[in-house]
């Protein structure tokens, strides 16, 4: 093992789901990840983006083993995620957490803003409930809501102060590592801001590692040290964000950033136009998932897969032509 | 020229224990045949009720017109009797909503959608309709069109879903396309899809379309003409690069650099600029400029005195103090 240690090692991810036929028929199985390996370091942020159906948050449910994969191996902080005993994974889920999209669905509606809280603290036995409630208002001010938010219900509040409440779930336990599943797509402007803000003076404080999970490649952009870009299951193009921005490697990464409207004024990039929509995988993939879209498509493209090569010192990318 | 729709004092609002909330208070545009004019603003500014008064589509009750006047060519919308407007409506103008799987009918095949406001507005037969329904569908540049006249909504991506719904709204030739937020619920290469097609449909037939968006490079890359709303009420409007490159109103400059673009690349993570506070809720605006509590740039002037919308330079207007 090198010497700095990895905080999270995803390796040969594989998950299926069962493909509905019609008339509750499970014959056939949808590929959503076709072994998708890669290593986090500590305080690294690390992007995941890829179109809806590329399987980016089936990644990071199954790092928290929300689901279970079909292969695979996850290991965090050294120990094997799929392999420890359900007592200790409910301790390492401690230094685990997850930001949701939606802060309208992921609060309990019947409970008090200081009951939502709260509840890490009762779950893992932490403290007696003076201190508790200390820690819920240093979380409180921590993530910038006022105290007397605390006796309020989930509903009392806009989108983005909601999402503020979510995070502050999320940091209440000191947790190493956070998976943050679109975290600001259901926001407003103004609001994405002040939220990207947040979770950025955060990881400055509290050195904590983000896998980010997003389809807004400006905001990956901007909050992201390393992105890896996800294609039908499969990782096609990874490397730190300079790499990834400014030389795209992979026809798809190309397209993707060719497509990112710009604002008036910006220097624009010839858009590259990809026909068609992001498929199913049926089966396992034998040959290069973005064939069928692809605009520069060669006879071997339709032969073997393309294994994801490193073509600068850290750049990744999977495909015949370009590495 | 002459507009081919003129919005004048419109109020959309409701009742609320016997006060009118408005939604939005009195906003003024023209949309001019052959261009786009986008709507931005963040949730809850009114930029969808403004459009679905249009075509009489607020939901009533609670929802709706106190004042105004909606000319379309010569025809007074609002005061038009409902048979007349069943006229216009999906014919001469029709609309484009943001998500394309609660717009379709999940029990008819995307066809039968598509013929039936063909059959409703000409004087086609089914069978001419069928060709004209494949025609529609190859033009959105759906893949074998003839198939998919019978295939079911659910039987679509959302982004072939979106073009079915495109086509519905072309089948008449519209002269005006209002389209709400047609590619928010879309991933980015299926948007950048979606906003080529509409370009070049514009451009072949010379529509007018009003694009409803929150997001400002979808407006950069469609508009003509912008108009910004916040809380009900119309802060800036002029040309997109006029807009863009000198914006007036704080607000408008807020949004502009609070999105983050991938020009920042390069340059280690920075903070992004933010618009502290939150939009006011609906009927609890405060007084003076609608924006004051949130603008860095505020004066004692403007928290007692509504500003007025004023030219500032040809076609630009902001409602803002500090130009005066």
């Amino acid at each position: 093992m090198a010497t700095i240690q990895n905080l999270l090692e995803v390796k040969d991810l594989t998950k299926t789901f069962p493909a509905k036929e019609g008339f509750g028929t499970f014959k056939q199985r949808v590929y959503a990840l076709n072994g998708v390996s890669f290593v986090m370091k500590e305080g690294e942020t690390l992007g995941l983006v890829g179109e809806s159906g590329s399987g980016k948050s089936t990644v990071g449910r199954l790092i928290l083993r929300l689901l279970e994969p079909d292969s695979g191996q996850i290991q965090f902080a050294g120990k094997n995620l799929l392999q420890v005993p359900p007592n200790e994974m409910r301790s390492l889920r401690k230094s685990m957490q997850i930001i949701f999209q939606d802060p309208f669905a992921s609060l309990n509606p019947k409970k008090t803003i200081e009951q939502i809280l709260e509840e890490p603290f009762i779950i893992h036995k932490i403290g007696d409930k003076k201190e508790r409630k200390e820690r819920v208002a240093t979380l409180l001010q921590k993530v910038g809501l006022r105290q007397e938010h605390r006796t309020q219900y989930p509903h009392e509040f806009s989108g983005g102060q909601r999402q503020r409440i979510g995070i502050a779930r999320a940091i209440a336990l000191n947790p190493k590592f956070i998976i943050a599943d679109e975290p600001v797509s259901a926001l407003d402007v103004s609001v994405r801001a002040q939220i990207l803000n947040l979770l950025q003076d955060l990881q400055n404080d509290l050195g904590i590692s983000f896998l980010f999970i997003s389809h807004d490649m400006s905001v990956v952009s901007h909050f992201c040290d390393r992105v890896a870009v996800l294609y039908l299951g499969k990782i096609i193009e990874m490397g730190n964000r300079q790499a990834i921005f400014e030389r795209p490697a992979h026809p798809y990464t190309e397209a993707l950033l060719s497509a990112v409207p710009q604002m008036y004024g910006e220097t624009k990039k010839r858009r590259i136009l990809i026909k068609g929509d992001i498929s199913n995988l049926r089966e396992a993939p034998g040959t290069c998932v973005f064939k069928n879209r692809c605009p520069i498509k060669e006879p071997v493209c339709d032969q073997e897969m393309p294994e994801l090569k490193e073509i600068t010192p850290g750049h990744f990318v999977a495909c015949h032509l370009r590495s | 020229m002459h507009p081919l729709l003129e919005v004048k004092g419109l109020k959309v609002g409701f009742r609320f224990q016997n006060e009118t909330r408005l939604a939005v208070k009195g906003i003024s545009y023209q949309v001019f045949p052959g261009e786009t004019l986008a709507i931005v603003g963040e949730s809850g500014c009114g930029k969808s009720l403004s459009a679905l008064s249009i075509l009489r589509l607020l939901p009533y009750p609670p929802i709706e017109v106190f004042e105004g006047t909606i000319k379309f060519k010569s025809l007074d919308i609002l005061k038009m009797h409902r048979d007349a407007l069943n006229q216009i409506r999906g014919k001469a103008i029709s609309m484009v909503f943001q998500d394309p799987m609660t717009s379709l009918n999940p029990t008819y095949t995307i066809g039968n959608q598509i013929e039936e406001s063909i059959l409703r507005h000409t004087t086609l037969l089914k069978t001419e309709a069928r060709k004209k329904a494949i025609d529609l569908l190859e033009q959105v540049e759906i893949p074998s069109a003839q198939e998919k006249l019978y295939a079911y909504p659910h039987q679509l991506s959302g982004g072939m879903r979106q073009r079915a719904l495109i086509a519905i709204a072309l089948s008449c030739e519209p002269e005006l396309l209002i389209a709400d937020e047609p590619t928010t619920a879309l991933d980015v290469l299926i948007q950048a899809q979606i906003l080529e097609l509409l370009q070049k449909l514009k451009d072949d037939r010379s529509m007018s379309i009003l694009f409803i968006t929150h997001d400002l490079g979808v407006v950069s890359e469609i508009a003509q003409r912008v108009l910004v709303m916040y809380a009900g009420e119309i802060v800036e409007m002029g040309p997109v690069q006029n807009l863009f490159k000198e914006p007036l109103h704080p607000y408008t400059k807020g949004l502009i650099n609070s999105v983050p673009t991938l020009k920042n690349s390069t340059r280690r993570k920075s903070r992004l600029s933010e618009i502290p506070g939150q939009v006011p809720a609906l009927g609890d605006s405060p007084g003076g400029c609608s924006f004051h509590p949130r603008c860095p740039e505020a004066i004692d002037k403007c928290k007692t005195d509504a500003p007025p919308l004023k030219e500032y330079s040809p076609g630009h207007q902001a409602r803002c103090w500090l130009y005066e």
